[in-house]
This record gives C-alpha cells, structure tokens and sequence, in this order.
C-alpha cells in the first residue's frame, strides 16, 4: 500500500493502518531496533512503540517520507531502551561500537559556552553531510543513524569492509573538524 | 549523558532525505542509479580481463600483420622478424604482469582499515594477502626463504622504503617484541594506530600468527607528518605471546591524507 494510503488510515482513525504499517515497514524497523540492542524481544517491543507513538502523532502529523518518520522513532526508542538496558555499565555490541566511533567526532573547542541544543548540532551534522557524496554519505547514515554492522553496509554497496572503515574513519575526522569549525560543544 | 550519545541523538535528527537516500537500495549498472564515482573490486576484475583480451588481439593482429609483410619483402626486422616484433610486444606486457597497483597492493594487504573503531581484531589474512607478502614485490623487499626475488637480503629489504614513500626499518626483534623505525616521505600525512599483524614467512609462502585470544586494539590513531620519523614498538607477548623461531613480517597499515590505504612492512628473524 502507498504511503499516502496508509497515512490516510492514520487520519481516519482505522486500525488498519498499524496492520499495513507493520507489513509495509515492519522489517525495516526491527532492522534497525536489532541492530542497536540485539535482542529480538526489546526490538518487538520498541517496534509496537512505535505503531502505537505513529497513532498518536497522525495526526496531526502528516509525515513527507513514512519510513524516515517511523525509523527515526524506532531508532530513538531502541536507543532509550538501550540506555535503559545498559545504565551505569559499560557493555558491548553495535551500539557500543558505534558510541566509541562517535567519540572521535566529538569537537574540542577553545573556550567552553553553553551546551549547543540537539537541534543546532542536528543542522549542522545536516550540513556536513550536504557536502558529502552521495555514496559516502549514505555509509554515514547506514551506519550510524540505521546502526548496520560494517560489514553489511560493505555488502550492501558491494564494497570491502575495509574501505566501509577507511571510508568511516576519514568522516569522522571531517565531522569533527566540521563541528570545531561551525562553533559547536556537545 | 555522554557526549558520543548527545551526537548519536544528533544524528537521529537528520534530514529525511538522506534517511530515505540510504534507505534505498543501491542501483547497480542501471541508467538512472548508479552510485557515482567509485568502482568496486569485483568490478575491477573482468575489466581486467577484458584489457588482458584486447591486448592479445592486438598482439595477434600485429604478429599477423609483421608476418605478412615480411613474406612480402615489405619489412625486414631483427633476426627472426616476426618473433622480434612479438618479443618487442610482449615485454611490456610481462613487465605489467609482474606488478601491481599500490591500489590493489594495499586493499589485499589488509582488509580491516579502519584504525581506531576498537573493534575486536585477530582476523586472518586472506590469500591475496599470503601471496603478496611472500613476494613482497610491492615493498622491494625479497622472498621467503631468504631468497630474494631482485636479488637483495632479507635484512636490506626490510630497510627500503615501503609504498607510497612511507617506510619502516627494523631496529631490534626478538620473540617477545619489535622495535622499528617508522619514515614517511610521501609529501602527506600518513595516520595509523595501534593495530598490526604478524605474518610467518616459510617456503611456500605466509602465514598469518593468530594471536592468543581476541585482541582489542586501543582505540587511538597517529599522524605522522611528511618528512618524520618516529621509533614504534610492539609487544608479541601481550598479543602472539613468545614467537617460535623463524622470519617473519610485521604489516602496519595506515592511511595518507587523501585516503590511499598503504601498509608498512618490516622484516624480521627470531631466533
């Protein structure tokens, strides 16, 4: 079913369209909910959240692209939970690897202001990637906002796991110099 | 909050475009959707071939063509005429033979190339691998078996320059470490980190040394700018534990500035 279809149902109120959300995008989401906590039980749950967080919010949303609003929400629920799973330890797996990757964007600034507001950092990470090509950009956004193994965003694009890495560690650099240059303090 | 978790929220506030662009699958070979700009390896291969194929056509036609003037007394080579001009056409052919890209060099080398993720490590080396460090042809440092493709020592081999102007030369090496001399004279930068292997060079070629249990690489990298050098080490006991006697090579890999992945290697004997 076409997405404006299914947004349709939203706004109707029918519950048929948790039912074709779930077959049009259910694999999508827990695709992403496993790759972040790796458990298939917290990814059920997280993606019936997410049904149930999409029927609360269409309306009055009306989302442009379907499977961007139900993935951002699947994502930031999975990472809640991941947090919730792993407080105060320090754990392993994907989610793990991909904080440690992130921590090399983190920016060093000169003099330390007020903490930038997710949504500033947001743009600018935005525009980082606007200056990106289109392949590299989308293994940035493989990685880390779907959460994909390195090595199935090397088969994904047919490319060896070791230029995924090369590829990965020269954007971090750049994502920081990036932030540095843009002002930004996490 | 962590600040590497303030970004991952971050990151989860991109455009949806570019969550749609990476949602979608990949379009290969098609009119409308090729990823621009980047070939893969397995591309790489038949277009090999097909270069390889055309070359014999060509040197078939001209072989052909040098036979037919000759009989007609329309061209008069070095002795044995036609087989002149196909030695003058195969030379380069077997010089191209016998190298290879610093390209394909350095994808073989070593497939894990991202230095400082602090994934677990200790993954074998593949077979391009095992036959390019056995070689060595790429580093001009000689065979297995102490004996040298170009004629030159083990030991004078791990002393010259590796790809791309950066090199190592061996200081010390004993079973329970390495010290080295790491040099870049490539006009960039060249970062590396902690990572490295260990291969074991025999007669038929090298074996990768597995280390003792999982390893994980400190999650660090290094920049060494053009025209430096600096001494590294390297402790075997923490990772291979003692070494058993035999040659081996040690392959470093790293990054220059514009991306080309290249590997250092150095040579060395356990006694």
């Amino acid at each position: 079913m076409e997405d404006e279809k299914i947004i349709g149902l939203y706004w109707a109120r029918q519950e048929a369209a948790i039912t074709e959300t779930d077959r049009k995008y259910g694999n999508y989401c827990r695709s992403i909910s496993l790759h972040i906590l790796k458990s298939p039980e917290d990814a059920e749950e997280c993606v019936n959240d997410t049904w149930m967080r999409a029927w609360d919010t269409i309306p009055p949303k009306r989302p442009d692209y379907l499977a961007a609003f139900l993935g951002r929400i699947v994502r930031n629920l999975s990472i809640s939970r991941y947090r919730m799973n792993h407080a105060q330890k320090r754990g392993s797996g994907e989610t793990e690897l991909l904080l440690t990757e992130l921590e090399e964007c983190i920016p060093t600034a000169a003099s330390v202001e007020d903490e930038v507001e997710g949504k500033e950092t947001a743009a600018a990470i935005n525009r980082f990637l606007e200056g990106l090509d289109l392949e590299s950009r989308n293994i940035f956004v493989r990685r880390y906002f779907y959460a994909d193994p390195v090595k199935e965003v090397a088969e994904r694009y047919r490319v060896s796991e070791s230029k995924v890495k090369s590829q990965l560690f020269r954007m971090r650099g750049r994502l920081r110099e990036h932030l540095e240059r843009e002002g930004i303090v996490l | 909050m962590k600040k590497s978790e303030k970004l991952l929220d971050a990151i989860g506030e991109i455009d949806d475009k570019y969550i749609m662009d990476a949602a979608a699958e990949p379009e290969r070979g098609r009119e409308n959707g090729k990823m621009p700009g980047k070939k893969t390896g397995r591309k790489r291969l038949p277009f090999g071939w097909q270069r390889a194929l055309a070359a014999c056509a060509a040197l078939a036609v001209c072989v052909g063509l040098a036979a037919l003037l000759q009989t007609r007394g329309l061209l008069i080579g070095p002795a044995g005429g036609p087989s002149g001009e196909a030695d003058e056409a195969t030379a380069p052919r077997e010089e191209q033979a016998a190298g290879y890209t610093p390209e394909e060099a350095a994808e073989g080398a070593l497939a894990n190339g991202d230095l400082a993720d602090g994934e677990l490590q200790g993954r074998s080396l593949d077979g391009e691998l095992q036959g390019r460090s056995s070689g060595g042809e790429m580093q001009g440092q000689s065979a297995p078996g102490g004996e040298a493709q170009d004629g030159q020592t083990p030991a004078l081999a791990s002393e010259l320059p590796g790809q791309e102007g950066v090199g190592a030369q061996l200081v010390q090496a004993d079973a329970e470490g390495i010290s080295y001399e790491l040099s870049n004279h490539s006009g960039e930068a060249f970062t590396y980190g902690a990572r490295y292997e260990l291969v074991r060079l025999t007669e038929t070629g090298g074996e990768t040394v597995e280390p003792k249990e999982q390893v994980a690489w400190e999650d660090i990298a290094y920049e060494l700018e053009d025209g430096e050098s600096v001494q590294e080490s390297e402790d075997f006991s923490a990772v291979y534990g003692r070494l058993e006697p035999g040659s081996y090579q040690l392959l470093k890999p790293g990054y220059l500035a514009d991306g080309r992945e290249i590997t250092v290697t150095v040579e060395f004997e356990v006694e």
